[in-house]
């Protein structure tokens, strides 16, 4: 498809960019007695200067500035007078200091920061109906220091991001290619039956996060497989400031029908207020990325097939260094009254097994004014064009890498020289998948301070994602396996926009007794519309043509779904002496997916924090603890058209149409409600430079949705939605972040998370869904099958002179172990010398089993290094080869996920200024980093990360022809000007 | 004052700011969580005259559908296919290994399922056919569409599985009991037939169904006179296909999948005839017969597998043959015909010892055009009627669906497959968990060889 079809959203970003600039270009400055603040920010232990430190004089709406690498800054119009002016940084212990501005001259005020272990007084936003100190929150939430960690290494995607950053979030590479998905969940699983991903919003917008594969339904049409694409890849992770996460019902209440999986709210860059110059902000990145060579084809060359054809080995012959390139330019600044931040971002990513390729660009310009001091305006806007070559994998029978490891050398020939059983590698090659993303992604919001202790906020935004897709499997392929003959054309566009619509008020009071009061209310409404188009043109008269109007048959299918929630909250945070804290607040949603015969659903919430920090009676040795508290609930709405009794269109004959029942509905259907207990502490020492962690949490999530499946002599084909089941949820995690010492020539910092989850269905309301995943009494994604429950060997017959093995197996599917990590842990190390900084990051996951299947199946084709290297000289069956083939043919494989992996490892050197500065250069460093470098397991496999259907929900429990993530290598130079 | 003056207007602006957010959100939001389903009916929608058509077609397109399946399945557990696949339920089917309820929802219950959905739709479809067309439902060929699908279900039902629910939600019944249903039931659909007034093309294919179909449901049930009689109605000539098409999943065949050489190969002739097969060129891909059974030394067209030279199953082990009629996923597949029609007349002489009959009928099919063997000699004895019959049954109906029911009529599921084999597949897993009626673990499939 050209461009030029699609035409919706151009115009838009651009227009409101313009007419936000011209405002900002055209708005006066403030004339009164005012005076300017400067000075500089430093780290009391290094010395060094502290960049991006945000400054801010309490009760000046514009009176804010932020520090550059030399840890400067400058805040012009402050209001002369006695004033209290506070320095903010993630990871660094707030400041509050009392200057006196004197009109009409410059106050110089440096200040001293010292790290912090602990985030007690970083102020967050996200599910708080309003921006506060973290120490006031009694439910968790995790701040991610994004920048920092785009400073530290060159990374790709926010899941890449966010893996093993925050305990309790689990981000798996789980796809193996580049642009392909991953599983991205807070807090395990707690649903039956929907989508686990938590829900994202992007400076308040809601989010299309959408990572499965397209099935438009009805008559045809997919792009199965697996190895799906990820939109949360669009977004560029050199834009973003920091990431707050909500683990659970508790914290994320406020977000309503859409939150029992958590919430991860992404802040994009703003610009630096204060008249400065305009910083320029340069990365480039290079390096590759390569699969490990450990596919189990190694002995392969050992055999040839009936044509003499030597077979070929896939770690010598398939796996690529895979180069990537990458380009980001950033400029931001501001005045007083305006910021401004923009950004262009090129890239290029190549698989290591190929084709596989992703070409990104990236515009963002975000923007705020204000006015005067009652009103500021905030537009973020990012434009993506996202392109990508996916690679054949999963479940698929053109799975490049299924076919190159699961074939049978003793079949090798010219044509499929890896024993290909399915489909030769070389004709997957000449397949093209492309994805070609146009996305915006943006909106306004408009701030009004209407008294000194009331302020309204209202974002309107959208997420706009036209996604065309492209699959051509060439005239000569032998595709058969895959039911294509002679050629096949897939197109796809997939259209989905989501608007949102927030607003919220706030009012604060004093109440008797030394309470204040902060009242929150307010509502937010999305809209969420998804179009998914496939067609499908069969059979090419010959080469030399790849449209949709050269095939001879062509088949088209529509999918259409429409969500509409609209939520109201009200929420009222009570503090006592600045020590002790208290929230009440309740929202209530409606929502397009639910029954017709429910209406609003209401979601409590309770949360007490009480910071003992201020009581002044804490042991020496403590700098500061904290107890909370938390109880609160949230939904997860059900599939759009779920509740409807439908009857569905259908080919019948060869070209006839018929009606059939498909779907029973439910005019009942109401949300799964999550209902979650928290409690934790934090504690620091030795002047915050150990900082320890730790929440426990119970969650229940009742009315859980069940796909009640239909007795077939009953008719409907879909699973009935029945609110029936009960899930309950609950785990530990615990942080210990201890800088170790730190000094002007080096400084140590080391981190340990852990997190430990478990659940276990309680009720399926007396439905057996059939599913081994699913039984009351075990965990969600349980793993079951067939167990091995003897071994013989019997004679006569056609058996060889050895005998023949038998293995027996079970009537029943016994349970082998949950499906998803128990226990998980990370331990991250910084260490600086000089100017050189060395980082680490070691993960561990222990407790999963997973079903192996590619393992048997290659077994039963006669491939694998496990079977041939069973076999004796020339190949000949021998009793222990026997033994592993009759084991495959009626039993499956389950291997342990446990595993320890050196997830990331980093060497940055920060270039002296001597080098920088001549050249017109500001801050410089070059970093050499890599991820997924090496790990550790007990499983026969590839790589115990691997997940059949990319990032599907409930299908962790299987690794089945999915491609293992690769190592990446990469270096990049970041500079300033 | 003018401060006052100033707080007082923004108050009000304020006020009036509230109440006219509060209106428009009202107004805005009324309906708003209605939201369309563009690729649905509802149930009442169904109900025109309009659509109607549509329904019924759409109950004979769901057990068209399920034919290719119910094919691949029964093909499997008889001896003339055999799993060349890697996936494990298709090898415990072509072992004969699932019995009683067996513990998992495999490939076998999923035909048992379209069947059981196409026959609920037929059944709907009724209802449906007489609250729109009242009385003259009675004269509609859709109603004799209907019922003839439901009885061809229940017909299919009865030949596959050892168990079925006879209704929607009813506990499990044998085999016997539904082929006994489906006689009932095409008794009905013939009334129906020969009902239909103004559609003569109509009137004539639905009693040719019924007739055809409740001949072998018959023969099935013991019934040899009346089988004779039913199938000796059947017209000359004629056959009612499931037709299908590559188009869409829905209209592609499934058996022209898996047992196709350039497809899945999955399912491919089982080992024990494969030395049948008259190489005919060893170094390609080439179309080839099984002999003959009475005369060898000729090949017979109506047995011919597809073979590539050295090719193997999609499980790399299996010397694999396609099905050369299923050449593609829109060859049809004959579901009843006059052939049929005319083997069951032949069988049926069979059974009263009338061995000249059974021969001539025999011959008959030899003799005609694109077959053209020797005619086979008279049987002298019981048993070698019986195995001419089967040879005449097993060419004629090659990988029509028909050879596991005939080898568990005559008792050859051992003699030639082995024992310890189940002889008919069990009870869909889907429908044991569903239905509140059955009981799981109540299975009474034991049927072994």
């Amino acid at each position: 498809m050209s461009l030029s079809h699609r035409t919706w959203g151009r115009g838009f970003p651009t227009s409101i960019a313009v007419a936000l600039l011209a405002v900002s270009l055209t708005a006066g400055t403030a004339v009164a007695q005012t005076g300017v603040i400067v000075g500089t920010i430093t780290d009391i232990a290094t010395r060094r200067p502290l960049n991006g430190v945000k400054l801010q004089v309490v009760g000046e709406q514009y009176g804010v500035g932020s520090t550059d690498d030399r840890g400067r800054y400058s805040i012009r119009n402050v209001a002369a007078g006695e004033r209290v002016m506070r320095a903010t940084r993630i990871g660094m212990t707030p400041l509050a200091k009392s200057i006196t501005v004197r009109a009409g001259d410059t106050t110089r005020v440096d200040l001293q920061m010292s790290e912090s272990a602990l985030e007690l007084s970083q102020v967050v936003v996200t599910g708080t109906g309003g921006a506060v100190e973290k120490r006031q929150v009694g439910a968790s939430i995790a701040s991610v220091d994004a920048a920092a960690i785009t400073d530290q290494m060159a990374i790709s995607d926010v899941g890449h991001l966010l893996e093993n950053k925050v305990a309790g979030l689990r981000a798996t590479t789980v796809g193996g290619g580049v642009g392909t998905g991953q599983d991205i969940r807070i807090r395990g699983t707690a649903s039956l039956s929907l989508n686990q991903r938590p829900a994202v919003y992007i400076d308040g917008i809601r989010a299309d996060t959408r990572a499965t594969e397209w099935f438009s339904g009805g008559a045809c049409c997919s792009f199965g497989g697996g190895a799906s694409t990820d939109r949360m890849g669009d977004l560029n992770p050199e834009d973003i400031d920091h990431i707050e996460v909500l683990k659970g019902a508790a914290a994320a209440t406020l977000y309503g029908s859409d939150a029992s999986n958590g919430v991860i709210q992404i802040f994009t860059k703003r610009g630096r207020s204060g008249d400065r110059p305009t910083e320029w902000n340069l990365s480039l990145g290079g390096g590759y990325e390569e699969l490990r060579h450990n596919l189990p084809t190694t002995l392969f060359p050992l055999f040839t097939g009936p044509d003499g054809t030597r077979a070929l080995d896939a770690n010598q012959t398939l796996i690529k260094k895979g180069p990537y390139q990458a380009f980001d330019l950033s400029a931001s600044g501001g005045t007083q009254r305006s910021t401004y931040f923009s950004s262009l971002q090129l890239s290029k990513e190549v698989g290591s097994i190929q084709p596989n390729d992703e070409n990104k660009a990236s515009l963002r310009l975000n923007l705020s004014f204000a006015p005067n001091d009652k009103w500021t305006v905030e537009t973020k806007s990012a434009y993506t064009r996202n392109l990508i070559n996916e690679i054949q994998a999963g479940n698929n029978w053109t799975a490049l890498l299924g076919n190159a490891i699961n074939g049978n050398p003793r079949t090798a020939s010219k044509t499929r020289p890896y024993g290909e059983a399915w489909v030769p590698v070389a004709d997957i090659q000449t397949m093209t998948t492309q994805s070609d993303v146009d996305r915006w992604q943006g909106g306004v919001t408009v701030s009004h301070a209407t008294m000194a202790n009331m302020t309204n906020r209202l974002t309107i935004g959208m997420d706009a994602t036209n996604d065309h897709k492209d699959r051509f499997f060439p005239y000569a392929g032998a595709f058969g396996p895959a039911g294509v003959t002679n050629g096949q054309k897939n197109l796809g566009i997939r259209n989905y926009k989501s608007y949102t619509v927030d607003y919220l008020g706030q009012y604060n009071f004093k109440l008797p007794a030394g309470i204040e009061s902060n009242l929150s209310w307010g509502g937010q409404g999305f809209w969420d519309i998804e179009s998914l188009l496939i067609s499908v043109g069969n059979t090419f008269a010959g080469p030399g043509v790849n449209s949709l109007s050269s095939a001879a048959t062509t088949q088209a299918s529509e999918n259409y779904t429409e969500t509409v929630n609209i939520g109201f909250l009200v929420q009222d945070r009570l503090s006592w002496k600045d020590q002790l804290f208290m929230t009440l607040g309740v929202r209530a949603d409606g929502n397009s997916a639910f029954g017709k015969n429910y209406g609003y659903k209401k979601y409590p919430k309770a949360d007490i924090s009480y910071d003992m920090t201020k009581g002044g009676y804490l042991p020496s040795f403590f700098s500061a603890a904290r107890i909370r508290g938390a109880w609160g609930q949230a939904g997860k709405m059900p599939g759009p058209f779920d509740s409807f009794t439908s009857y569905a269109s259908t080919p019948v004959f060869a070209s006839g149409i018929g009606i059939v029942p498909l779907n029973p509905g439910n005019a009942d259907l109401r949300p799964e409600r999550s209902t979650e207990k928290e409690v934790g502490f934090e504690t620091g020492f030795l002047q915050d430079r150990i900082g320890l962690e730790a929440t426990w949490y119970w969650q229940v999530t009742n009315d859980a949705i069940v796909p009640k499946s239909y007795p077939p002599s009953a008719g409907f084909s879909t699973a009935q939605s029945v609110n029936i089941g009960e899930v309950q949820n609950h785990g530990w995690e615990a942080s210990v972040n201890y800088r170790v010492y730190a000094t002007g020539r080096q400084d140590w910092t080391t981190g340990l998370k852990f997190d430990g989850n478990a659940n276990k269905i309680t009720d399926l309301g007396g439905v057996n869904l059939g599913n081994n995943a699913f039984r009351v009494g075990y965990p969600i994604g349980g793993v079951w099958d067939r167990v091995p429950t003897g071994f013989s060997v019997q004679n006569g017959g056609t058996c060889p002179s050895y005998g023949c093995p038998v293995t027996t197996r079970s009537d029943t599917a016994r349970y082998l172990g949950p499906g998803l990590p128990t226990f998980n842990a990370s331990w991250s190390n910084q260490y600086r010398y000089g100017q050189f900084t060395f980082y680490m990051l070691l993960s561990m996951e222990q407790g999963a089993t997973f079903g192996n299947g590619d393992r048997a199946y290659r077994i039963r084709q006669g491939g694998s290094d496990e079977y041939l290297g069973a076999l004796g000289p020339n190949g000949a069956r021998t009793f222990k080869a026997d033994s592993i083939a009759q084991w495959a043919s009626i039993l499956n494989y389950y291997d342990s996920r446990n595993n320890v992996r050196l997830r990331e490892l980093s060497v940055s050197w920060a270039v002296p200024e001597t080098f920088s500065k001549p050249m017109g250069f500001g801050a410089t460093a070059i970093v050499f980093s890599g991820q997924n470098l090496w790990w550790w397991d007990h499983c026969n496999c590839v790589d115990p990360n691997m997940n059949w259907a990319g990032a599907s929900s409930f299908t962790f429990n299987n690794g089945f022809l999915m491609q293992p993530a690769p190592r990446v290598f990469r270096m990049q130079i970041k500079t300033r000007f | 004052m003018r401060i006052q003056t100033e707080r007082a207007g923004i108050g009000r602006i304020a006020r009036s700011a509230a109440a006219v957010t509060v209106l428009l959100t009202v107004v805005a939001c009324k309906g708003v969580l209605d939201v369309p389903n563009p690729q649905a009916f509802g149930n009442d929608a169904l109900n025109n005259a309009i659509i109607l058509k549509t329904v019924t077609d759409g109950a004979e397109g769901l057990l068209q559908h399920a034919y290719d399946d119910y094919i691949v399945v029964t093909e499997l557990e008889s001896d003339e296919m055999t799993s060349t696949s890697t996936w494990i339920d298709w090898e415990d089917i072509s072992a004969g290994r699932l019995r009683h309820d067996w513990p998992t929802a495999g490939s076998f219950s999923d035909p048992q399922d379209q069947l059981l959905r196409a026959r609920f739709a037929a059944q709907s479809a009724q209802d449906r056919v007489q609250t729109v067309l009242g009385a003259s439902a009675a004269t509609s060929p859709l109603r004799a569409q209907v019922l003839a699908v439901d009885a061809i279900a229940d017909l299919l039902l009865g030949m596959g599985w050892c168990e079925s629910p006879l209704a929607p939600n009813a506990p499990r019944s044998p085999d016997s009991d539904v082929i006994k249903q489906s006689i009932t039931k095409f008794t009905a659909a013939l009334a129906a037939a020969q009902a239909i007034s103004g559609d003569a093309a109509s009137q004539a294919k639905w009693t040719a169904v019924a007739y055809a179909g409740r001949a072998r449901a018959n023969l099935l049930a013991g019934n040899y006179a009346a089988a004779a009689t039913d199938a000796a109605a059947v017209p000359a000539g004629w056959e009612y296909d499931a037709i299908y098409a590559e188009g869409a999943p829905s209209t592609q065949s499934l058996t022209g999948n898996q047992f196709n050489q350039n497809r899945n190969r999955s399912g491919g002739l089982r080992e024990i005839y494969q030395s049948r097969v008259h190489v005919i060129d060893s170094t390609s891909s080439y179309e080839a017969y099984l002999r003959d059974w009475f005369d060898p030394t000729k090949d017979d067209h109506r047995m011919a597998v597809m073979r590539t030279a050295n090719q193997l199953g999609v499980n790399n082990r299996i010397p694999y043959y396609g099905v050369t009629k299923y050449a593609s996923r829109s060859a049809p597949i004959r579901m009843l015909s006059k052939v049929e029609a005319t083997l069951i007349q032949a069988e049926a002489a069979m059974r009263t010892n009338d061995f000249v009959t059974e021969a001539s009928l025999l011959n008959g099919l030899r003799a005609r055009a694109g077959v053209a063997l020797p005619a086979i000699a008279v049987p002298t004895t019981a048993a070698a009627a019986q195995t001419a019959l089967l040879n005449e049954r097993m060419a004629e109906l090659f990988v029509e669906g028909h050879r596991l029911e005939d080898l568990y009529r005559f008792n050859l599921v051992g003699p030639i497959l082995g024992t310890g084999r189940a002889t008919k597949l069990p009870l869909s897993r889907n429908e044991i968990l569903a239905n509140p009626k059955m009981v799981d673990g109540g299975g009474s499939c034991p049927s072994i060889s």
